[in-house]
């Protein structure tokens, strides 16, 4: 604005005063102008960025995200989504940038907003661009603290269970012939009447229930998301009590139930987690068992 | 109240660089020179501005971190003081005219600039002391009607761009860098204002040429000044030292000439006009002419004729004036009641004749002395010598006038004014009658006054030759007809003379007039530039209603009403082109010169380069060298390096597709390593990696025709 007014003023100055280095300067205001614009668009246009990332991140926690690009002049980027700070660079650099993801999501490009002065830094011009990442990040919602539900024996729901469980929770391995001291307690009476002959379990110590966490991200986006990330709160705290744990969930394939080993394979799941229908698991046992969804 | 006022005032972030405000203080410097040159400042003002404004950098540098209220406090009241000594100064200067009160408003904006740069602890208040150097080169550039003010140009553009990119790096140096051990911002930040220069040059000289040309049709001051008040004894009568010992009021000294006269003298500006006399004024720049156009500068006439000589029938001077602006009264033949306002301003350059110059009519003149003297035809002499550095401003109001006009105008049928004919229509009864049956003859076909003129200036034109090289004219010869029957050759006194008693033959009145040519237009000052070359005489003819118009086989100057002032670089290759040939034609050892320093010049920038260059080599980084020996290799194989690919990419798109050597992965982890890595990588690993580059290397570039990269 500056240099366009004096471009005016001397132009108007010249014009009437006559004074010829004026013009002079008038010349050198607008080529200031028109150079330092086209030197700062060329420069945003020369930029180039390549981008990598690891496999995984989670919601709210930064990650370093490497960044190789190349600038005729100096300029200075950031990531818009998801965010980092600005860096300034120039020539060929190759280097980390912390980044801070705000959402659960599969990271597959990343978005960065360049701003380049050219070489004089009258003008900035600002471009955006879309970097593809080589390979996606699973981007897990961070985990809320969430109590577990309490235990209790699989209802089946009508399917066909894989194996018994005894009213104790403890689970009947074999059957074999009475001996004698055997508690009458113990006596198949089934298998008894079958083969004619006393019979009696024998029984395995009782195992820790299933968490079985079902997640539907149907409805309201907002809360969709907050019961992904109570979701990787159950798995998180089922994990670390040592309950097997199976999360059920809807992606890009379809339907997806299973269990999941570790916080990485759980947060993977959530994070390619879409709107749907998830699947129930079916579990045999005791199972504590969460269902998170729209209402 | 008072936090409030500390809050407001509290430190900015600073400005760290030191070179940034080294450039700043060069870039605000030059401009501060640049005006000081143009003598706007006493040497108070100079004394505070070359050692208050370095100092006020220096401390602003060391205070930038601190609140400085007491400071800012202080310079408020300073400024405060400037300004009013400013306004004392600019009442007093009002009678002078708006030209002192420029010069008062342009010291003031130098203490303004001095004070301010007593506190510019952050960038954007060094970026306003850019701006204000931009502003302080514009008032010198106003000022300014020399080429001297080009070295300040080039030398604060230079500083203008080093200011503006070094800020630019430090100004991202804040943030961090996206690379861990990043190269220090302000490396390749010379070259890149070299280039940045060399750009902005020629994107300006191009804006330059396609702008509009300055004209001066608004003018707010009227500059006078004498350089030296040197009063004429003989009040009224012509002084031109210029001519030596036959001047000022005596003749020629000799017939070849004046004797000890200066090499600009013109035997024109003397009390009679001998047209045997031989002898032209060199190239000496007589003196700079601001104005919006073209003009004859006119100085005297002459209204008698005797064959040989022309004298003035009435010669005593009348005294005019007593106030700014000196009041001109017309005389015989001033017809025209408006015309044109039409400004110029005359910058003596030589100590010549105390005429002053004017184009046709001068209405107003500001001249320093507050007297002059007008003769009865017209002319005006000033009652002090015209020394170098004289400047005077003469305002005249010209007919607007077309071929048209004058051709409406013929005095032949509106008629011609008792006191107009009684000057203008003397022809001598010894010019020879073939004289007067020429004119008759030549403008046979003619209908109006106008069309007799250009007539007669078009049949000089086909059949007489204009040069400066013409034999003496022989004793009792009337010196037309000896031009027009028996040589053909003449110069500007012959021709004008010949034209004048042509057109005073068929009854149309005509003096001659000597004076300047406009000169030629310098495309950078705007102004005329008025050579002893350039001292010339030709004809005026009378038009009723319009006056007395100029007229001039040999010299092309458009009518008021016809010229277009153009664009700004119309004459710029014609300035520099005559300029060279001017140089080979003087000196053909110029011209070598002029080659030899090209050559040298180019030689130099080479070196420079070629300097650059190995420097960078030597300061580059082991992995930086690498990594363009990697993209070398890669566009050896056809395979340029995509601007996304980072170096990982880049290696595998080499490797797999192009089939380069797998060993590309070692020197590419090497490379990494080195540049990202927590710690250096070892001379061992570099060796080895530099091994195998430069053997892929020899190998990709030996086999250009063959398949470049073999694993």
């Amino acid at each position: 604005m500056v240099l366009a007014g004096a471009a005016v003023a001397f132009f108007a100055a010249s014009r009437t005063a006559g004074a010829g280095w004026l013009t002079v300067m008038v010349a050198v205001a607008v080529s200031l102008l028109g150079w330092t614009a086209i030197d700062a668009w060329w420069a945003a246009r020369h930029v180039t960025i390549g981008a990598n990332g690891p496999a995984d991140a989670t919601v709210g926690r930064e990650f370093e995200l490497d960044l190789a690009a190349r600038s005729p002049s100096p300029v200075s980027m950031h990531a818009i989504d998801p965010s980092s700070d600005r860096h300034w660079m120039v020539g060929y650099m190759e280097g980390p940038i912390a980044v801070l993801p705000l959402r659960r999501c599969v990271l597959r490009s990343v978005e960065v907003e360049v701003h380049a002065g050219g070489s004089l830094g009258v003008f900035t011009a600002i471009r955006k661009m879309v970097l593809t990442l080589p390979r996606p990040i699973d981007v897990a919602p961070s985990p809320i603290a969430v109590a577990l539900p309490p235990a209790a024996m699989s209802a089946g729901h009508g399917e066909t269970a894989v194996g018994g469980r005894h009213s104790d929770g403890e689970t009947v391995r074999s059957v074999r012939e009475y001996q004698t001291g055997d508690p009458v307690r113990m006596i198949n009476w089934a298998v008894t009447a079958r083969r004619d002959q006393l019979a009696v379990k024998e029984l395995e110590a009782p195992q820790a229930p299933t968490l079985v966490v079902v997640l539907d991200l149907s409805g309201d986006p907002g809360q969709a998301e907050r019961n992904a990330a109570m979701a990787a709160g159950y798995v998180q705290t089922g994990l670390r009590s040592g309950m097997p744990v199976i999360l059920s969930t809807h992606d890009e394939g379809g339907q997806h139930a299973g269990g999941v080993g570790s916080m990485l394979e759980a947060g993977r799941r959530l994070a390619r987690a879409t709107p749907g229908r998830p699947p129930t698991p079916v579990v045999d046992g005791m199972v504590a068992q969460v269902r998170l969804g729209p209402g | 109240m008072w936090e409030a006022i500390k809050d407001a005032n509290r430190a900015v972030e600073p400005e760290e660089s030191a070179e940034v405000r080294i450039a700043v203080l060069l870039t605000v410097l030059v401009a501060v020179v640049a005006l000081l040159t143009e003598g706007v400042a006493g040497p108070v003002s100079t004394l505070g501005a070359l050692f208050g404004i370095p100092f006020g950098f220096y401390l602003s540098h060391r205070m930038r971190r601190a609140d400085a209220l007491g400071l800012k406090a202080v310079l408020a009241l300073t400024l405060v003081a400037a300004v009013g000594a400013f306004m004392v100064r600019a009442t007093a200067a009002v009678s002078e005219g708006f030209g002192a009160v420029q010069l008062a408003l342009a010291e003031l904006f130098l203490w303004v600039q001095i004070i301010h740069s007593l506190h510019v602890p952050a960038r954007r208040d060094l970026m306003f002391s850019v701006a204000s150097s931009g502003v302080m080169f514009a008032i010198a550039s106003a000022l300014s009607i020399r080429l001297t003010i080009a070295p300040f140009l080039i030398a604060w553009l230079l500083g203008l761009v080093a200011s503006l990119v070094l800020a630019h790096r430090s100004a991202l140096r804040r943030l961090p860098a996206l690379a861990t051990d990043p190269p220090p911002i302000g490396a390749g930040a010379a070259p890149t204002a070299l280039r940045s220069f060399a750009a902005l040059l020629v994107v300006a000289t191009l804006v330059f040429v396609a702008l509009p040309a300055a004209r001066s049709s608004r003018a707010l001051s009227f500059p006078s000044s004498l350089s030296a008040n040197l009063p004429i004894p003989d009040a009224g009568s012509l002084n031109n030292p210029s001519l030596g010992e036959g001047g000022p009021t005596g003749g020629p000294a000799s017939a070849g000439g004046f004797a000890g006269r200066d090499s600009f003298g013109y035997f024109g500006f003397a009390e009679e006009l001998d047209t045997s006399l031989r002898g032209r004024p060199d190239e000496t720049l007589i003196m700079r002419v601001r104005a919006p156009a073209p003009a004859f500068w006119r100085g005297q006439t002459f209204d008698t004729w005797d064959g040989r000589t022309w004298t003035q029938s009435a010669n005593e001077p009348v005294s005019i004036g007593g106030s700014e602006p000196i009041g001109i009264p017309r005389t015989a033949g001033d017809d025209a009641a408006f015309g044109e306002e039409f400004i110029q301003t005359f910058y003596m350059e030589q100590t010549g004749p105390n005429i002053v110059f004017g184009a046709y009519r001068a209405s107003e003149v500001y001249f320093p002395d507050r007297f002059l003297f007008q003769l009865p035809e017209g002319a005006l002499r000033s009652g002090v010598q015209m020394e170098a550095g004289t400047v005077y401003t003469v305002i005249s109001h010209r007919p607007v006038v077309t071929a048209r006009d004058l051709a409406a105008n013929d005095p032949l049928r509106v008629g011609i004014p008792p006191e107009v004919a009684a000057h203008y229509l003397q022809v001598p009864d010894s010019t020879p009658p073939r004289v007067l049956d020429l004119a008759a003859e030549v403008t046979a076909d003619a209908t109006t006054t106008y069309d007799k003129v250009k007539a007669v200036e078009a049949w000089m034109g086909a059949n007489t030759t204009y040069t400066l090289d013409i034999p003496p004219l022989p004793d009792g010869a009337d010196s037309v007809d000896h031009y027009l029957f028996e040589t053909r050759q003449g110069f500007c006194e012959q021709i004008g003379t010949s034209l004048v008693v042509m057109l005073r033959s068929l009854g149309i009145p005509a003096r001659l007039v000597v004076g300047f040519t406009p000169g030629e237009r310098n495309p950078f000052t705007g102004l005329y530039e008025v050579r002893g070359s350039d001292a010339h005489s030709w004809a005026e003819v009378y038009f009723p209603g319009i006056g007395w118009q100029g007229f001039d086989p040999t010299a092309a100057v458009p009518l008021s009403g016809e010229f277009d002032p153009g664009l700004a670089g119309e004459g710029l290759g014609r300035y520099f082109g005559e300029r060279l040939d001017r140089a080979l034609g003087v000196a053909p050892a110029v011209g070598f010169v002029v080659f030899a320093v090209a050559v040298a010049g180019t030689l130099i920038v080479l070196g420079a380069q070629l300097y650059q260059r190995r420097r960078r080599r030597a300061t580059a980084s082991w992995s930086d060298l690498a990594l363009e020996q990697i993209d070398h290799i890669g566009r050896a194989a056809g395979a340029a390096r995509s601007p996304t690919a980072t170096l990982r990419e880049y290696v595998h798109q080499l490797v797999d597709a192009a089939g380069a050597d797998e060993r590309l992965w070692d020197v590419a982890a090497v490379i990494s390593a080195d540049r990202l890595g927590p710690f250096p990588v070892s001379e061992a690993e570099r060796r080895a990696a530099q091994e195998i580059l430069d053997e892929i290397e020899h190998s990709s570039t030996s086999r250009r025709k063959a398949p470049l990269l073999v694993r």
